[in-house]
């Protein structure tokens, strides 16, 4: 294939517009295609395909374990051991709430909510290669539902046509309706939890708190646009809160610095109080490429890991 | 009160770009108006302005951008103020001085024309036709037909018009003004140049100088003022000074005296039958010379007086009517214009008055606009309110 006919097939398999079509399969694929940084090594050995080590047979082996071509050499049962290719466990905890319905003002048609699928699918993918287990939790309004994490294509499968079928709205659950889950969460697992962290009683940044105070290994994609970071209005506006439905007509010339000073003190806050929890945070903008995000969300753990 | 005519009627079809502000106006009100926005909550306990000002403020600059445009339509047409005719149909205009002859002449009026005196607008004859009861602007020489050429524009066409006029020798250029209507011309008689209106009873002092040989003009020269004492006032005295003289009779063949010169010099008329000499200019009249000299005439005729018969009464007839139409400048003394043949002539086309362009205070307008939107659209957006 020439170089042009590669670069049209790439500008046609764009995440945005593969997400337009609701294929988040082909979106993930597409997004992850060439990022290898996520791939992490699980320390447990065992059953696998490549080789770590030889140990003693010890009762309770498993009997086809044992390397009969290396007993047929020493006389001694060897018990071939290699690398599991994955114990990880990755939950995708999203946010459902009515504010991740905000639109961006420079893309058509592409919400918070459309983004935070897309990126969903696309961890899901990455993890999917590595045989990681993925679990997903969707938690807005009274909507909760959780698939449990497992593995596989099928289980892929699943998941993207539940991201695909997945509406916002409403508020965040208090906190008794999210009592039955934490006992789910219990299992120590890699936890990304995708939102916006814009709501005022910062629920969401207490659930990741909480969660990170479990155990978990809990990283916060945040998701914002560009209008919610530079405020570029003028003029008279009626504004709508999403999630409460409460309404605000300002002058958006008259608040214009006010808004910003405050969002850039929330964002701060909100950053000191992730990172005394050790909670890894992202901020990014939906209107960024998806890959984009993805890829320097990955290149961070990679640094992390090593 | 005044009418507004537009020089480029055609330029106000870009009013139409009235259309262009509007529809900024609305597609911003449209689109803006109502947005989700999550950080709602950050927004609390900021200034707000209420929605009312902010669509007054918005209106304030929709209007203003109007305006510009509107004033820019305005500007491209060029528009001028002409001065409305005034609506009544019968007109008495006065010249300054004159307004005692103005009872007279309405009574008179009002029985010609068939119509109630009140009926009849006077008015000053100035260029401002200001009303009687206010002062007169001060009548400045040669300003009488200026002042009756702009009346004619400004009174309605089918209005009746007649002036009270003392046309002065310096009204009366070569040309006769003509206006688009018949004037009744009401004078109070004839004037003579140089002295006052109303005080036409000048004497007029007249020398004789006659070689013996033509001794025969001194009769001549009697029989001319006779002629002329027909329509004038003023005495004829004959004087054996030049230097009283009005008119100075000089026949003989010999150079002026001194005496003669300096008179004439002081604004007397020589009448002699001697070439002044270089400078003369030639008249209308094939055998009539004359000369500037100092503030007087000096008039030269080639007809050998001395050959006119002593009783020859054609004479004193030619010469009355040579100086009378010759239109001598100035105007020698006693030499009478009868009021009645300074009258304006008739049958010029309808002519607009003179309009005064508005470009000046509309480009100062669409300045000053412009300046006020920039200032004001600056304050809005740094978020200041007014």
């Amino acid at each position: 294939m020439n170089n042009s006919a590669t670069s049209q097939s790439r500008s046609l398999l764009e995440p945005r517009a593969l997400a337009a079509i609701r294929d988040l399969r082909l979106v993930a694929r597409r997004a992850v295609e060439g990022l290898h940084a996520g791939q992490h090594r699980s320390q447990v050995r065992g059953s696998g395909l490549e080789f770590s080590q030889y140990r003693n047979y010890t009762p309770g082996d498993d009997p086809r374990r044992v390397d009969w071509k290396l007993y047929a050499r020493s006389d001694r049962y060897f018990v071939r051991e290699a690398h599991r290719e994955s114990q990880l466990e990755l939950w995708l905890v999203l946010d459902v709430t009515g504010s991740m319905l905000q639109a961006s003002d420079q893309i058509d048609n592409w919400r918070r909510l459309d983004c935070a699928r897309c990126l969903a699918a696309s961890l899901a993918w990455l993890a999917n290669e590595h045989g990681d287990a993925v679990g997903l939790l969707t938690i807005g309004g009274t909507n909760i539902n959780l698939v449990p994490p497992r593995a596989g294509q099928a289980h892929l499968d699943r998941l993207c046509r539940e991201l695909a079928s997945v509406e916002a709205s409403g508020a965040q659950p208090v906190a008794p309706q999210l009592e039955a889950l934490w006992n789910r969460l219990k299992r120590p697992a890699m936890l990304v939890l995708i939102s916006d962290f814009l709501d005022e009683r910062q629920d969401i940044c207490d659930m990741a708190l909480r969660l990170a105070a479990g155990g978990m290994d809990t990283v916060a994609l945040q998701l914002l646009t560009r209008a919610e970071e530079e405020f570029p209005f003028h003029g008279g506006l009626r504004l709508r809160d999403p999630e409460t439905g409460r309404y605000c007509e300002i002058d958006a010339d008259l608040v214009r610095n006010g808004y910003r000073r405050r969002f850039e003190a929330a964002q701060q806050r909100l950053q000191q109080t992730l990172l005394a929890a050790d909670v890894e945070h992202h901020r990014m903008l939906i209107e960024q490429p998806l890959d984009r995000i993805l890829w320097e969300f990955l290149r961070y753990r990679q640094d992390k890991a090593y | 009160m005044s009418a507004v005519i537009w020089q480029y009627p055609a330029a106000l079809i870009a009013m139409a770009g009235l259309l262009v502000p509007l529809v900024i106006h609305l597609l911003d009100r449209g689109s803006a108006r109502q947005l989700d926005f999550a950080p709602l909550y950050l927004l609390q306990e900021l200034p707000r302005a209420s929605l009312r000002r902010l669509r007054l403020r918005e209106r304030l600059l929709w209007l203003l951008r109007s305006l510009l445009v509107a004033t820019a339509a305005l500007l491209l047409a060029s528009p001028a103020l002409r001065p409305e005719p005034v609506a009544a149909q019968a007109w008495l205009l006065v010249q300054p001085g004159l307004a005692e002859q103005v009872e007279p002449s309405l009574e008179r009026l009002s029985r010609q024309w068939g119509i109630e005196p009140g009926a009849i607008e006077v008015r000053w004859l100035d260029p401002e036709l200001a009303p009687l009861s206010e002062p007169a602007r001060q009548r400045r020489a040669g300003d009488l037909w200026g002042a009756l050429l702009a009346a004619d524009t400004r009174l309605p066409a089918s209005a009746r018009l007649a002036v009270i006029a003392d046309p002065h020798a310096d009204d009366l250029g070569p040309v006769r003004p003509r206006l688009s209507r018949a004037v009744k011309w009401l004078t109070s008689g004839t004037r003579s140049a140089g002295s006052p209106s109303g005080e036409n009873a000048l004497p007029l002092s007249v020398f004789v100088d006659a070689a013996p040989e033509r001794s025969s003009l001194a009769p001549v020269l009697t029989a001319v003022v006779t002629a002329w004492q027909q329509g004038l006032d003023a005495t004829v005295v004959m004087t054996d000074e030049p230097a009283a003289a009005d008119w100075i009779l000089y026949a003989p063949a010999a150079d002026l005296p001194e005496a003669i010169v300096a008179a004439v010099t002081s604004g007397a008329l020589l009448l002699s039958d001697t070439p002044a000499g270089d400078g003369m200019v030639a008249n209308s009249r094939p055998n009539t010379e004359r000369r500037r000299l100092g503030a007087g005439l000096w008039l030269h005729r080639s007809e050998d007086w001395t050959a006119l018969a002593p009783g020859d009464s054609n004479f004193p007839l030619r010469l009355w009517r040579e100086l009378r139409f010759a239109r001598l400048d100035p105007l020698p003394p006693g030499i009478q214009i009868e009021a009645s043949q300074a009258a304006p002539a008739s049958g010029a086309e309808p002519r607009a008055g003179p309009a005064q362009s508005l470009a000046t205070t509309l480009g100062a307008l669409l300045l000053w606009l412009l300046a006020l939107e920039r200032w004001l659209s600056a304050r809005f957006a740094a978020g200041r309110m007014l």
